[in-house]
């Protein structure tokens, strides 16, 4: 159920219609028979497969295994909570799929940390409240990299969104949060109060990329004939 | 009666007197900064640039203001964002140092741009910095070197510079030019160097001090 409505399901639906129709576009014409179809066609089915089974669905099966969406974690201080440790084998190779991320919660003007703010993670559903410090427990969040990059130039970090509500402000939604593989991961959220005559709309923070990871994808398609600002020298 | 050597030797000692009261060249002091007779910057001027249309600071947008950070927390907001996280510990080490000596001799010469007075900006330009971006690992590594410097061998500071470097690679080329390779710092970690060791490869005739 989950799975039909990734965006990835939704590319890979459209991909397939697009094959069907062409192959019914060259299967009417005299020439060409629908055996005889390019050899791309099929190759974009296969790599779509590939991509799909080898990637995406791997860590759609850790996103069942969190648990029910909307079930609320425990909202005691993270300085009581255990934190999951790694074992050394995932922590060397980097093979963790998963890893803690806590969120904290400040108003945006005064830099002062909110409590009982709820904090929802996008990715899985994952609900959780920020204590007095305005931090959130730390809590399992999937290390997600984007499928369309990884076959090129694989991701130094994954990425996040969580959409935080507090009465009196604005929403904020906070994209792009780094996780890595094996560590724990935090991120500041502001929020903003509404104040009277405001729009009420969300506050969007897009957390950048990070500039070695720019760097790598600028130098994976570099050419020698034009290579632009060139590649880095000291 | 005009006298000629008189007339001269007269405007010469006018002149001399001028020159040497008004048209004296400048002499600017030549201030050493030492370990030893500087302490470490309690702040750091940060000049923030405006975005880009995706949201990511622009190095050559203009400068929107100057942000007066605590300078520990300007080194925990930077490393994040120039070291990965995830690195080994030995790298974020070196990398917490370059960061910390960087901004360190940027604060003793701070520069005026466009009306504004800063010693760094928020950009590429001189380190990346994202407000309150601090990561457990990174403020580990800071930790770690804390009341320590890399300096010259007689105390004084200077800048640390580094770049990204190639990936999986020793970055020997780095080491000739004394920048560190970011990803060098990474493949020296990996190999079991310490990060003593990573600054003493790229950044030669320098050495550990404590403040």
């Amino acid at each position: 159920m989950f799975r039909k409505k990734t965006f990835q399901y939704q590319i890979y639906r459209l991909l397939m219609s697009m094959s069907v129709i062409t192959a019914g576009t060259f299967s009417a014409s005299p020439t060409v028979a629908a055996n005889e179809l390019p050899s791309s066609f099929h190759s974009i089915e296969q790599e779509v497969n590939k991509l799909w089974d080898e990637d995406t669905l791997p860590w759609l099966k850790q996103i069942e295994q969190l648990g029910t969406p909307n079930k609320e974690q425990s909202s005691l201080p993270s300085s009581q909570l255990p934190k999951q440790q790694f074992t050394p084998s995932q922590k060397s190779t980097g093979s963790a799929k998963l890893a803690k991320l806590r969120v904290r919660v400040i108003d945006g003007r005064t830099l002062s940390p909110i409590s009982g703010a709820k904090v929802v993670l996008i990715e899985t559903g994952t609900r959780t409240v920020t204590d007095k410090m305005g931090y959130t427990p730390y809590f399992d969040a999937p290390i997600i990299r984007n499928p369309k990059y990884f076959p090129l130039v694989a991701e130094l970090h994954g990425q996040l969104g969580v959409i935080v509500y507090k009465n009196g402000y604005h929403d904020s939604v906070h994209l792009g949060i780094r996780m890595h593989d094996g560590i724990d991961a935090q991120t500041t959220v502001w929020m903003y109060k509404i104040l009277p005559g405001e729009r009420i709309e969300p506050v969007l923070y897009e957390v950048p990329y990070h500039h070695l990871w720019v760097l790598e994808l600028a130098n994976r398609f570099r050419s020698k004939t034009q290579p632009g600002e060139g590649p880095e020298r000291p | 009666m005009y006298k000629p050597k008189l007339y001269i030797s007269l405007m010469s000692l006018v002149g001399s007197l001028f020159f040497s009261t008004f048209a004296k060249p400048a002499v600017h002091a030549q201030v050493t900064y030492t370990i030893t007779n500087t302490a470490k910057p309690s702040v750091i001027r940060v000049a923030i640039r405006e975005n880009n249309p995706w949201g990511e600071p622009d190095p050559r947008g203009r400068i929107l203001y100057v942000q007066t950070v605590p300078f520990d927390q300007y080194c925990r907001d930077v490393l994040p964002n120039e070291w990965i996280p995830s690195w080994s510990p030995e790298a974020l080490k070196a990398g917490a140092m370059a960061v910390k000596m960087f901004a360190w001799y940027h604060h003793l010469h701070p520069i005026t741009l466009d009306g504004f007075t800063f010693d760094v900006d928020n950009t590429v330009n001189f380190q990346t910095f994202r407000y309150l971006s601090n990561q457990p690992e990174t403020d580990a590594a800071l930790n770690a070197i804390k009341n320590l410097a890399y300096v010259q061998p007689d105390g004084t500071i200077i800048e640390l510079n580094y770049r990204a470097g190639i990936p999986n690679n020793p970055n020997w080329q780095y080491r000739n030019a004394q920048k560190m390779a970011q990803w060098g710092s990474e493949y020296w970690a990996a190999k079991g160097q310490t990060y003593l060791q990573i600054l003493q490869f790229y950044y030669m005739n320098r050495a550990l001090r404590g403040y």
